[in-house]
């Protein structure tokens, strides 16, 4: 990788590039599925590469990508690259944003990660076959969750990744990233109504992952709650997000804050840094070096020098996720780009005690569709819940609704913050987690 | 293929692809982006049964095809021998659907720059509260060459393109997005093609719409939160049926059982007067195909006929598992993917009723203009999709505009409550993505004038 990065650079200075930079990705991944315990379905890639290489002229880049690391492969994205750059300077207006970081920005002293876990390199296919045909035994356990004809399926996959980014400034950073997952889709059923849902876990080291049983118990937990659902009449009501759903709120909520939401004024939190974006018992900080997160990154977006970033503390808006791009268009230093492991500080309110203090509302555990709108700030997303009366969480699910307000009437709206906080990513490539909620109140709309 | 017959499969597809793609951008009046890529790649894919194996590489060689081979095959350790997969019946195969003279990889990139140019400056144009207009130009052109068991091999050569436009404007504290945008298997002239008689050309069109759309959302008021009549306007809006029945109806779910449709062939499922098809037969419309990527030719699959349901919608193994004609549905996102039952273009047929009339009906509802995205879960039928442009309908009228409405339901309950299918269906501009198991295909939808009952609509207007 590094030969092939070093031979990219040279070339690209030799056929008139200014500066350059180039990625490189390598990696392989399995994934196996399995229904009624037995083998299903196996989709793998074989060790594959990826080259990014971008040339600069001045300050006009240009970009090819590239799936290959032989030298006739790469030779040719360079000159493509190179091509691209050079009409660019011909064909647009100079953009002084564009180019690589300045050599003072670079990532120096960057932490070693981990090594990656070798029990996790060892699992075999079987291995992990084994392991989803358990997990799935272990929501059939559950006599509503369907285990015949009409049964949801388990699946087990993990990936590999070498990445390996250098520029023109002499900068050369690597990384390796492997994680595991585990996952069940349990469908429960009762009568005419039928609910599928899902319960995962996702790691860097086999020893963190859940255990199949924990998996499918979840599965079966999530699905079932979700039975003989009804829809409940449009009204403001509090409402409490569960981990999952809460953490999908803080993602929306910090892609707002990306710079080139900003520089594009396409976000609601243009002009608001120093402002109170959300309530004081809010804190979000994204953390590059975060032990075993999916996120670890000793370096940032071009190579940027990155640290643990308090995006919202107190309430407070200090900064948006900036790379050298939007940075350069918002005049504002850059603080290392796209976000790593992003979490939402755990509060002090057990959950039990949240709900306790809701006398009628709603505990949210799923919300879908594309209704947030990050430029005007909207929030409407229809959602599953568990209905909450007294004080107490019932077991009466509410579906068929919709739940909706503004973004910044949400984080303002925040009561409570669960004590518990716990990284359970979706994929390999998230990281992100935030604790349960109470919001003050949303528009739910039903009846 | 010798070594997965070795395994014992009972179906084999090797798939090569080589794909260029290049992607231009534009924005505050100069060059944003301009990329390229070239993805060449393979996998073997092996059906065993109600097993299926797929397995990929960027190194392509004989050596690391025989190790797809061998772990692709690996339902074969887990099954004993089973005859070779048999298929009922197929679509008849049909010409290239979407031939080319000059591929839009090989069109100059000054024509495509200034049309971007010209776009951000049409858009401001438009109005003074436009303050940010982000234009874009993505080609793609993909080989595909797909060998069968069965000793087949096809050859198909899929062009691709997409403009879209995107403006965001403001008025004091308020911002709103518009975005549109649309392209096909075309070459790139098409950008210049009067859109339906109207003397716009395409891409003004949507420069057009995509400035109004941006523009109005800053008067319109909050969507109301209840149930509601729907009508939705032709076109795009054909997501609805794409979200709310077109995944229940993908042959997978229903081999499986797991979906709301699942066993409900011959019976009814909609309104009569309701058709539904999924035509990957079109010439130059984003979401068809000439083959599927398991070498069947595509189709136009009935799928509601006056309200009963007909067909699903079958890769290979679903076809031969339920004992039903394949129907050339079986699509990957690329060669790094194994290939599932998808949807092409899925439309409903025109009625017979004028959209005014459709409207002028309604006493109290929602008119939507124009649809953002959506999603569906295939067991509890549940969808929803964000409405970009709407208006309320007063006793027969149109009238304010609203935002940020989602419409949600249940596809089965849903179909049931159409009360009127109008007599002007239009196809979407070609502008959709459909995603399912993390991969990603070009789309088309469409739908007439459609008015539905009782939709659930969440607004934040209470």
């Amino acid at each position: 990788m590094e030969r092939a990065a070093g031979f990219v650079l040279d070339k690209c200075r030799q056929l008139g590039a200014t500066s350059a930079d180039v990625t490189i990705v390598s990696k392989s991944g399995i994934e196996l599925k399995g229904r009624h315990g037995k083998f299903e379905t196996v989709d793998a890639g074989l060790e594959s590469d990826k080259v990014i290489v971008r040339a600069f002229v001045g300050h006009s880049s240009g970009s090819f990508e590239a799936l290959s690391l032989t030298p006739a492969v790469l030779l040719d994205a360079v000159r493509r690259a190179v091509n691209y750059a050079q009409a660019k300077v011909r064909l647009s207006p100079v953009d002084e944003c564009d180019g690589l970081p300045l050599p003072e920005q670079m990532a120096t002293n960057m932490p070693q990660a981990a090594p990656l876990c070798p029990q996790l390199a060892a699992l075999t296919p079987e291995q992990m076959i084994e392991m989803a045909i358990e997990a799935e035994a272990a929501a059939f356990e559950d006599p509503r969750v369907v285990s015949g004809e009409g049964a949801g399926m388990a699946g087990c996959g993990k990936e590999r990744k070498e990445i390996l980014y250098a520029n023109s400034h002499g900068f050369m950073g690597r990384l390796s990233r492997q994680a595991m997952q585990l996952y069940v889709e349990a469908i429960a059923r009762d009568g005419d109504d039928r609910q599928s849902n899902y319960g995962w876990d996702t790691k860097p080291r086999l020893h963190q992952l859940d255990s199949p049983a924990v998996v499918g118990r979840m599965a079966a937990q999530r699905a079932t709650r979700l039975l003989n659902g009804k829809k409940i009449e449009t009204a403001p009501m509090p409402v409490v997000f569960d981990p999952m759903t809460a953490t999908l709120l803080l993602s929306q909520f910090i892609g707002a804050a990306s710079g080139n939401a900003i520089y594009r004024k396409s976000s609601y939190l243009c002009d608001r840094i120093d402002e109170q974006v959300a309530a004081s018992i809010v804190s979000i900080t994204d953390d590059p070096f975060m032990e075993d997160g999916l996120g670890f990154s000793p370096f940032g977006d071009d190579g940027l020098a990155i640290a643990q970033r308090d995006i919202v503390v107190d309430g407070i808006l200090r900064q948006y996720v900036l790379g050298t791009y939007a940075a350069r268009k918002l005049g504002l230093d850059p603080n290392g780009g796209s976000k790593t492991n992003l979490f939402m500080h755990a509060g002090t309110t057990p959950l039990s005690d949240m709900i306790g203090s809701v006398e009628r509302g709603l505990f949210v555990v799923g919300v879908n569709g594309h209704g947030p709108n990050n430029v005007n700030g909207d929030y409407s997303q229809a959602a599953e819940a568990l209905l909450i009366e007294n004080g107490q969480l019932t077991d009466q699910a509410v579906t068929g609704i919709t739940i909706a307000s503004k973004m910044l009437d949400i984080f303002r709206g925040i009561k409570m913050v669960g004590d518990r906080l716990e990284f359970r990513p979706m994929s390999f490539s998230s990281s992100t987690a935030a604790p349960p909620f109470l919001v003050e109140s949303m528009t739910v709309g039903g009846k | 293929m010798n070594v997965s017959a070795d395994a014992r499969a009972a179906h084999v597809t090797v798939y090569f692809e080589n794909t260029g793609q290049e992607f231009l951008s534009w924005e505050d009046g100069k060059l944003k982006d301009i990329d390229g890529s070239l993805s060449k790649g393979a996998g073997v894919q092996v059906n065993i049964g109600e097993m299926s194996g797929y397995c990929s590489t960027t190194r392509v060689n004989v050596n690391n095809l025989k190790e797809c081979a061998r772990i692709a095959a690996t339902g074969a350790l887990h099954s004993g021998p089973v005859p070779a997969q048999q298929i009922i019946g197929a679509p008849a195969e049909h010409d290239n659907l979407y031939a080319v003279r000059v591929s839009p990889l090989d069109v100059e990139l000054s024509p495509r720059i200034s049309l971007l140019q010209t776009m951000e400056h049409e858009a401001r144009l438009r109005s003074d509260k436009i303050v940010q207009v982000m234009a874009s130009f993505a080609t793609v052109q993909s080989t595909v060459i797909i060998a069968t068991s069965l000793g087949q091999a096809f050859h198909d050569v899929r062009p691709l393109v997409r403009l879209n436009c995107q403006c965001v404007a403001k008025d004091g504290d308020r911002s709103e997005v518009g975005y549109s945008g649309g392209g096909g298997r075309f070459e790139f002239d098409f950008v210049n093609a009067d859109v339906r008689n109207t003397d716009t050309p395409f891409w003004m069109k949507h420069v057009r719409d995509a400035a109004t759309e941006a523009v109005e959302n800053l008067t319109a008021a909050p969507a109301p939160a209840g149930e509601m009549t729907v009508v939705l306007a032709s076109g795009w809006t054909g997501i609805l049926l794409h979200e709310a029945i077109g995944h229940g109806l993908e042959g997978d779910f229903n081999q499986k059982k797991t979906s709301v449709f699942s066993d409900l062939l011959g019976k009814r499922v909609a309104q009569k007067g309701v058709n539904v098809v999924d035509n990957g037969t079109l010439r130059n419309r984003r979401g068809s195909l000439t083959v599927d990527d398991e070498g069947t030719p595509t189709g136009c699959a009935l799928l509601i006929e006056d309200g009963i349901l007909n067909g699903y919608m079958h890769s290979r193994q679903s076809a031969h598992l339920m004992g039903l004609n394949a129907t050339g549905n079986g699509r990957r996102q690329s060669f790094a993917h194994i290939s599932i039952p998808r949807m092409t273009n899925t439309y409903m047929l025109a009625g017979e009723t004028n959209p005014y009339d459709i409207i002028a009906d309604v006493q109290d509802g929602l008119y939507v203009v124009n649809m953002g995205g959506g999603s569906v879960n295939i067991t509890s039928g549940d969808f929803n999709f964000a409405a970009n442009s709407a208006r309320m309908i007063k006793n027969g009228r149109l009238g304010d505009r609203v935002r940020g409405a989602i419409l949600i339901g249940k596809g089965s309950e849903a179909l049931k409550k159409i009360f009127a299918v109008g007599n002007d269906l239009q196809l979407d501009d070609g502008v959709g993505t459909c995603g399912k198991d993390g991969q990603s295909v070009p789309v088309g939808v469409g739908l007439p004038t459609t008015g539905i009952h009782d939709l659930t609509v969440g607004g934040t207007g209470g």
